[in-house]
């Protein structure tokens, strides 16, 4: 059985890394992936767990635990743990529990969400590739 | 808690303000944010939206929330559920809001330019199926025109 890691640890977030750039569909759901390039968070707040990634051109260089000031994150995204569990699975796409109020943006444009949804939905999905340990 | 408080709703301009809050649902949470945001980035709309006499709602159909945003001159304030006559409701998926929202209008919000795109197109055959529904679309056509144009993220 494959090793698992704990959910938003830095081991989760190094082996997250290549599964989220291999992951076509998430690629194909930017808007225009050339220019996609942010830094960002997303956090269980419930949990006290913070990531910190970093998007170039599309494709995720850097996750790991916080390691940017605040004001350099362009997005903070926030939900509980059953949220992130529900959106990995499959068993429900991400702007759904945005609308739902499941999964909060605690900063960043709205027009990003909605201009690349297809991309936040299924990067959310590929999470559930990488084999996990909810219990945190 | 100051309207600075409220992660994503303008501060200046033309703010929208949750009437609930922190017990705001997360559609009138995500509406407030976008509208406040788009009033933000494009200024010239705060007088599309001053024109927006009648409470405009929208319903999400998958997950079964609505709100109500009711317009003022200085400032909206965004309900839970539906609250008033709104002259115009929006009952649609969170994809065909998504669509919706990316929509050019322009011509103060009154020339929808953005219908006659491959995605505006398939809004209106959504509309035609009855998939997505506009109440008040005939009936109110300016309001439910200036809607999308405050919505939009289009430039």
């Amino acid at each position: 059985m494959a090793e698992e890691f704990k959910f938003f640890s830095p081991e989760w977030c190094e082996a997250a890394i290549p599964v989220v750039n291999s992951h076509e569909a998430t690629i194909q759901g930017f808007k225009d992936a050339s220019t996609f390039s942010h830094r960002m968070a997303f956090t269980c707040a419930e949990r006290g767990l913070v990531t910190h990634m970093e998007w170039k051109e599309g494709k995720v260089a850097e996750w790991s635990g916080p390691q940017y000031d605040e004001s350099d994150l362009w997005l903070i995204i926030d939900a509980g743990l059953a949220t992130w569990q529900a959106a990995a699975s499959g068993a429900s796409e991400g702007g759904k529990l945005l609308l739902a109020g499941k999964i909060k943006f605690k900063k960043g444009p709205m027009s990003a969400a909605i201009e690349n949804a297809g991309a936040f939905n299924n990067f959310l999905s590929s999470w559930g590739m990488v084999p996990t340990d909810w219990d945190v | 808690m100051s309207r600075s408080d409220v992660a994503g709703v303008s501060t200046q301009g033309y703010p929208f303000e949750l009437s609930e809050g922190d017990e705001a649902n997360g559609l009138a949470s995500i509406l407030a944010m976008l509208l406040g945001q788009n009033l933000e980035q494009y200024p010239d709309r705060i007088a599309i939206a001053r024109r927006v006499r009648r409470p405009v709602a929208v319903y999400s159909t998958d997950t079964d929330t609505s709100a109500t945003i009711v317009f003022g001159t200085d400032g909206a304030t965004v309900h839970n559920g539906i609250v008033g006559r709104p002259s115009v409701t929006v009952m649609a998926s969170v994809d065909q809001i998504t669509d919706v929202s990316q929509l050019k209008m322009m011509g103060a919000g009154l020339l929808p330019a953005g219908f006659f795109t491959k995605r505006g197109l398939h809004v209106l055959g959504e509309i035609a199926r009855h998939r997505l529904v506009v109440k008040g679309l005939l009936t109110h056509t300016a309001t439910a025109l200036r809607f999308i144009a405050l919505v939009s993220v289009v430039e």
